[in-house]
């Protein structure tokens, strides 16, 4: 009796950590269809141009190309993408993975906007070839906001009114033409 | 046979669950592309060339070849150099990875440092020997509590902030007083 009642608990506990493993996940998007995401135009980003590709794709057949272009420089270092959501991620943390070709010094954030406020991550460097399931923890107390005078001091908040996912990529100053290939955007 | 079938069931659960934590190491700079990198301005510190150099590498195919032009001095002797980083956020890592190959002379030791927060405060980690020849995996721990900086009075004795926004990370290059022409290779930086 002992023994069964042992492997019972032993049970539920393993299931348990499966389950918070393998919590579910919904994919936000695998750029199998065409490109929703736009390029911010902000004074401090550099132009981008972006095209569903068949190239480099993690999930399904197809990513997102996104092309750094030429002219960007000094302060203009990175470019950004966004596309409007409606989505409630109290409990979700946000993955992708992310192909680049460059050797080394390329990093990605993630930001969104929030009942109207804008929220941003720090920048997680990359490594050369794919970054498979790179994590921003939403849950973490380390965004940055107008409100907390960009430093990397708050909570994002509103977590259930996300309506603008953004994807910054930092390179750089000299890098020209920066690719990246992004794919399978998920929450979970 | 249940014990054993639920054993199995167990087991079988346990081996699809990853390793969680299992710390990643994510190349900060291995010199394969172009240069991006600048020696230091400071009063304190020698001067230097540096080059991307096809030779001594350890990861890749190049190195970052570090060519000390001056003699050591008491107060002059140290190398310093930098790249920008564009705010990287290196909070959940735990340590930097270097290796180093010295060709001319055994003595020197290397630092690493950063400018990071808002207003790019400067902190560098205590010394690490590197030997002559290679001296690969020279590792700095980004948690201790051993940095110094301007408000610790330049004693190591503050822990790293500002580590959610890193604008620039510079090595350092210390030498014996006397000691003349040196020549450092440095690759494969890892923050893990």
């Amino acid at each position: 009796m002992k023994k069964a009642a042992f492997f019972a608990v032993l049970a539920a506990v393993i299931f348990m950590m499966y389950a918070s493993v393998h919590a579910e996940e919904k994919l936000f998007d695998g750029f199998e269809g065409a490109n929703d995401w736009d390029s911010e135009s902000w004074d401090n980003v550099g132009g981008v141009t972006m095209a569903v590709s068949a190239e480099k794709s993690s999930e399904g057949k197809q990513s997102l190309k996104a092309v750094a272009k030429d002219e960007s420089e000094d302060w203009k270092n990175r470019f950004v993408i966004s596309r409007e959501a409606s989505l409630d991620l109290s409990t979700a943390d946000m993955y992708m993975d992310i192909y680049t070709d460059a050797p080394s010094g390329v990093s990605v954030a993630v930001a969104f906007d929030t009942s109207g406020e804008y929220y941003e991550t720090g920048n997680k460097l990359l490594n050369q070839g794919w970054n498979k399931d790179v994590k921003f923890d939403l849950g973490a107390k380390d965004f940055k906001c107008k409100a907390s005078d960009w430093k990397n001091s708050v909570p994002l908040a509103d977590r259930s009114d996300i309506s603008k996912v953004f994807i910054l990529v930092q390179h750089p100053k000299k890098m020209k033409g920066l690719t990246v290939y992004i794919d399978n955007i998920r929450f979970k | 046979m249940k014990t054993t079938l639920m054993l199995m069931i167990a087991a079988a659960s346990a081996m699809s669950i990853p390793a969680a934590g299992a710390a990643e190491e994510v190349l900060l700079e291995g010199f394969e592309g172009e240069n991006y990198w600048s020696g230091v301005d400071w009063e304190n510190t020698g001067q230097v060339d540096l080059e991307a150099a096809g030779e001594n590498a350890s990861q890749g195919k190049r190195s970052l070849k570090v060519v000390i032009r001056e003699e050591a001095t008491e107060w002059k002797n140290k190398v310093a150099f930098f790249k920008e980083t564009d705010g990287i956020d290196i909070s959940k890592d735990s340590a930097v990875l270097v290796d180093v190959y010295n060709k001319e002379a055994a003595g020197i030791e290397i630092a690493i440092g950063f400018r990071t927060g808002e207003g790019w405060v400067y902190y560098e980690s205590p010394r690490r020997q590197a030997g002559k020849g290679w001296t690969k995996d020279i590792s700095f721990d980004l948690g201790s509590p051993d940095y110094k900086c301007k408000a610790s009075d330049w004693k190591y004795s503050a822990p790293l902030a500002g580590k959610e926004n890193v604008g620039e990370f510079y090595v350092l290059v210390y030498r014996p007083v006397k000691m003349s022409k040196d020549i450092v290779y440095i690759d494969n930086i890892r923050i893990k």
